[in-house]
């Protein structure tokens, strides 16, 4: 065949490839090894995590368009978020405390959220701000911690976990990740907890709270926080800071998930709600003063409103 | 905030501020940067034609691209101290189109103990139009899993197709279906890999895990996740999902004095609570009505068969003999 | 970071409220109005353009009917043009929207079916694969950014089987027994549904030309964007046919007697 027809041709062989080339060139996201036992992975199949942007000027804008948890009717694509969490160090250990309430706008979209993500039996990480972001990226930290110890024969250090997750967030800073998220764990050094948001700062410290209920949170943790705290001590710390914060802060609430980090790894203390931690207190948990924690038992019988219960009319 | 230096032809060694030419065919580059990297922008010289893909790792400082069909692509980098400016690459708008749109309609599922039932209605509407009485959004993926899907009804249908192909994909590499929990988290990769040109979909996956007892996961658009006893989703979520609290979760309620709640609720209860949830969702929003479709998916051994022979109109498409079952009750809803 | 929800979860706009002024109860407004529905309007927009088609099911098939204007904003500029187009023996398709855009899918589409036609497999594409492919298509390029600026009818019968679906620039897809594609949406299509909704199996074609005939006219009426020019395809089990154009008979004196309607100033 000439060469003229052969180009403008649909029919032809070389066509036939043409058309396959172009196919493949837009199978963007596509690729070999999701056919076998790799089939799993999803973006993490080429071996980094690979994302499609919309072809426009500004992606970002288009992001700042299209999403947002706010009541604007405009944005239809609400993310959920998370809202209360706090990690401590202590002589015993790191306690991680979180509520458990999800809002999307002024919808509490959920109220059993699991804001204590299990890295692995020795990390934690907390969730606050896109509960995407933060299930993601600390699942795909995960991967990276258990490739290290595969490599180095050893665990990762809270701080090198840390400084590997605030890289990443870093590569992708200015274009719409919200997280913010303290690294708890145990290593070499002992405990240790790090503060890594999305805007990329990373912080070693003894004592965070993130989130919208964190100033209430902070100001009952400062007024109890000891190095030498007990372990029950320091477990109704957590439950109590959560619990003002859950009381307060109306993106907070539901419920309070506890967990204990020691040397041999984290534990899941418990879960509990934060209504009936208010009337009746936590129940029957080491460290809790017995009652519930509102104010009401403290005004018991004290105002006139309340009048002391009628004690032999003598 | 970050200039332009010479263009290189491929990958190779790259340097701060440089512009590096792609090449017209398909091509992947990896590169390595020479000194750290805080961010990155990619700049498109000529109009943004085909989705661009990248990739950067900033633990290694490298970058992966495919470039498809663009002709050239010019790399950009911030200083690593300092802010991007995000109004500088800001170009002329070129056009403002919106690619989303909203179909209505509400989808729900609950877990019991050994069964899970995931329904949606059948009306899709664009506005105050309504577009057809019959457009399902329910979906069975295997014969233990069902994916219930509402917002932007063609990302939803994409979606689905996707991961029914990455489904068989898994049964041609493994010779078996892929388990309920690996479903729920191959959901959110492949929605957080559009994590920043979302699918408008909100997920519910309903079905058996391998232990054999009833699941529920649930998404939002960008794909966070979680395993819950119930979930409505859509436009009518505000309504229902309220009174699924009160009657799934007993939220509210007190038991009679010397009672407890039961843990879960039987096959038929389940039934009856969803046919209601549908019926009230129908009277109090437009967007929901028409037709429902229940998906029930019954464990191995599952004595809640027994219930389903006597429902009118029931359809079975279980398709394989490993155990679970998969049933789909149709019901009208008002058309008004 | 910030610790207030309801600025999470998109990218903040450092421009425009880089210290975060906003109180937490109002948030900055990110854009003119309802951006949800206003981002259609705006640039690339659709130059010269059709206006509704109409499709029904009845006894035989698929009736489908579109008018022969191709408007250029307000201007009537084209008259002649058809909107209707046979793909192969089962199929027609009728095109609202762009027409450069249309005439692109006419060319992929016959591309597609010489394509199909060479392979001699012993198969060839009736409506519901040529509505699939286009579903695709027009998905594809929605999610390029660069939509084909349509809203699409495709209608046939196959293996004694009717087809009847929508696909429109954002790759949405519906299907039902009646549809109407833009301001025919609105107003001929709660009309057709009256008159065909459960007597699919019994309109005749005479039926099916006079519910159309009729929201054709009704249309005609109040589209600013139509003609009196139209054009009707049939799909029935003997093919396709798609007739010559076709004038309609429209009586304006009326609106002589309605104020506001006519010509009167008060």
């Amino acid at each position: 065949m000439n060469s003229f027809a052969e180009r403008f041709s649909t029919t032809s062989a070389t066509s036939q490839l043409r058309k396959a080339q172009a196919l493949a060139a837009e199978e963007d996201d596509i690729s070999d090894a999701m056919w076998g036992s790799e089939a799993g992975f999803g973006s993490l199949a080429k071996g980094v995590p690979t994302f499609s942007i919309p072809a426009v000027a500004d992606p970002t804008a288009f992001l700042r368009l299209h999403t947002d948890d706010h009541a604007d009717p405009n944005c239809r694509i609400k993310i959920q978020h998370g809202t209360t969490t706090l990690a401590f160090r202590f002589q015993g250990g790191v306690i991680v405390a979180v509520d458990s309430r999800a809002t999307a706008g002024s919808y509490v979209a959920s109220g059993t959220v699991k804001k204590v993500i299990e890295i692995n039996p020795y990390l934690l990480g907390t969730m606050a701000g896109g509960a995407a972001d933060c299930q993601y990226w600390e699942t795909y930290l995960g991967i990276h911690c258990r490739l290290h110890e595969l490599r180095n024969r050893e665990r990762i250090s809270v701080s090198a976990a840390s400084k590997y997750l605030s890289n990443l967030v870093y590569g992708y800073k200015g274009m719409g990740l919200s997280m913010g998220t303290m690294i708890c764990g145990w290593d070499k050094t002992g405990p240790a907890v790090f503060y890594v948001d999305s805007d990329g700062t990373r912080l070693k410290g003894d004592l965070f709270s993130v989130g919208s209920g964190s100033t209430f949170a902070y100001g009952v943790l400062d007024q109890g926080y000891r190095w030498d705290l007990t372990d029950e001590e320091a477990q109704e710390l957590g439950r109590r800071s959560i619990y003002a914060a859950g009381h307060r802060d109306a993106f907070s609430g539901n419920s309070c998930n506890l967990y204990h980090v020691k040397e041999d790894g984290w534990k899941f203390i418990g879960n509990y709600d934060i209504a009936k931690m208010h009337y009746d207190g936590p129940g029957d948990v080491p460290g809790a003063p017995g009652g519930g924690y509102g104010y009401d038992i403290r005004v018991e019988g004290l105002t006139s409103a309340n009048p002391p219960p009628v004690t032999a009319a003598a | 905030m970050s200039d332009r230096g010479k263009s290189s032809e491929k990958g190779g060694e790259l340097v701060f501020g440089e512009t590096i030419r792609v090449p017209t065919v398909r091509r992947a580059i990896h590169l390595s940067i020479t000194r750290p990297l805080s961010f990155l922008i990619l700049r498109f010289p000529l109009r943004p034609i085909y989705a661009q893909q990248y990739s950067f790792d900033p633990l290694s400082q490298s970058l992966f691209i495919i470039a498809s069909r663009l002709s050239s692509v010019n790399l950009a980098f911030a200083r690593s101290n300092s802010m991007p400016d995000m109004v500088s690459i800001a170009q002329p708008q070129q056009r403002q189109f919106n690619p989303y749109s909203e179909n209505g309609g509400t989808i729900l599922a609950i877990a019991g103990a050994d069964f899970s039932v995931i329904a949606g209605d059948t009306r899709q509407s664009e506005g105050y139009s309504i577009q057809t009485r019959y457009a399902p959004k329910v979906f069975r993926l295997t014969d233990k899993a069902v994916l219930a899907v509402n917002g932007f009804a063609a990302d939803g249908n994409m979606f689905v197709k996707k991961v029914r192909q990455r489904l068989e994909w898994y049964r041609h590499a493994h010779a078996k279906d892929m388990p309920l929990r690996a479903i729920a988290r191959l959901i959110q990769t492949m929605l957080y890999a559009r994590r920043f040109f979302p699918y408008y979909v909100y997920n519910i996956l309903g079905g058996i895990e391998d232990d054999g007892t009833g699941a529920v996961y649930s998404f939002d658009p960008v794909g966070s996740y979680e395993r819950e006893a119930c979930r409505a989703a859509g436009a009518a979520q505000s309504l229902v999902q309220p009174f699924l609290d009160n009657q799934i979760y007993f939220k509210n309620q007190t038991p009679a004095p010397g009672t407890s709640h039961p843990v879960h609720l039987p096959l038929s209860t389940v039934l009856s609570l969803v046919i209601d949830s549908f019926t009230s969702a129908t009277e109090r929003h437009i967007e929901v009505g028409d037709g429902l479709e229940m998906y029930v998916v019954l464990a191995k051994g599952s004595a809640s068969v027994q219930g389903l022979g006597n429902i009118r109109g029931i359809q079975e498409l279980t398709a394989t003999d490993d155990g679970e079952r998969v049933f789909v009750i149709r019901r009208e809803l008002k058309k008004d | 970071m910030d610790h207030f929800p309801t600025n999470w979860g998109r990218p903040r706009n450092d421009a425009y409220d880089a210290y975060g002024t906003y109180p937490i109860a109002q948030r900055p407004l990110n854009s003119p109005n309802d951006a949800f529905t206003v981002g259609i309007q705006h640039t690339q927009q659709p130059i010269v353009t059709g206006t509704s088609v109409l499709a029904i099911k009845y006894k035989d098939g698929i009736m489908m009917a579109a008018d022969n204007l191709a408007s250029y904003g307000s201007l009537a500029r084209f008259k002649d043009v058809q909107r209707l187009h046979p793909v192969g023996n089962h199929t027609v398709i009728g095109a609202g929207g762009d027409m450069s855009d249309f005439q692109h899918i006419q060319t992929v589409l016959d591309e597609l079916m010489i394509e199909e036609f060479s392979a001699q497999d012993g198969h060839n594409l009736g409506p519901a694969e040529i509505h699939e492919y286009l579903a695709q298509v027009m998905y594809a390029r929605r999610s390029k950014m660069n939509p084909l600026w349509n809203a699409l009818l495709v209608g046939g019968l196959k293996d004694g089987k009717r087809f009847l679906a929508f696909v429109d620039l954002l790759g949405t897809t519906y299907s039902a027994s009646t549809l109407a594609t833009g301001y025919g949406s609105h107003i001929a299509q709660p009309l057709l549904r009256t008159a065909v909704e459960g007597k699919e199996d019994t309109l005749t074609e005479e039926d099916a030309l006079k519910i159309i005939e009729q929201s054709m006219k009704v249309l005609y009426y109040r589209d600013a964007r139509s003609i009196n020019k139209y054009q009707v395809a049939t799909i029935t089990a003997s093919g396709t046919s798609i007739s010559e154009s076709r004038h309609l008979e429209t009586a304006w004196s009326f609106a002589e007697g309605i104020r506001g309607y006519g010509a009167q100033t008060q």
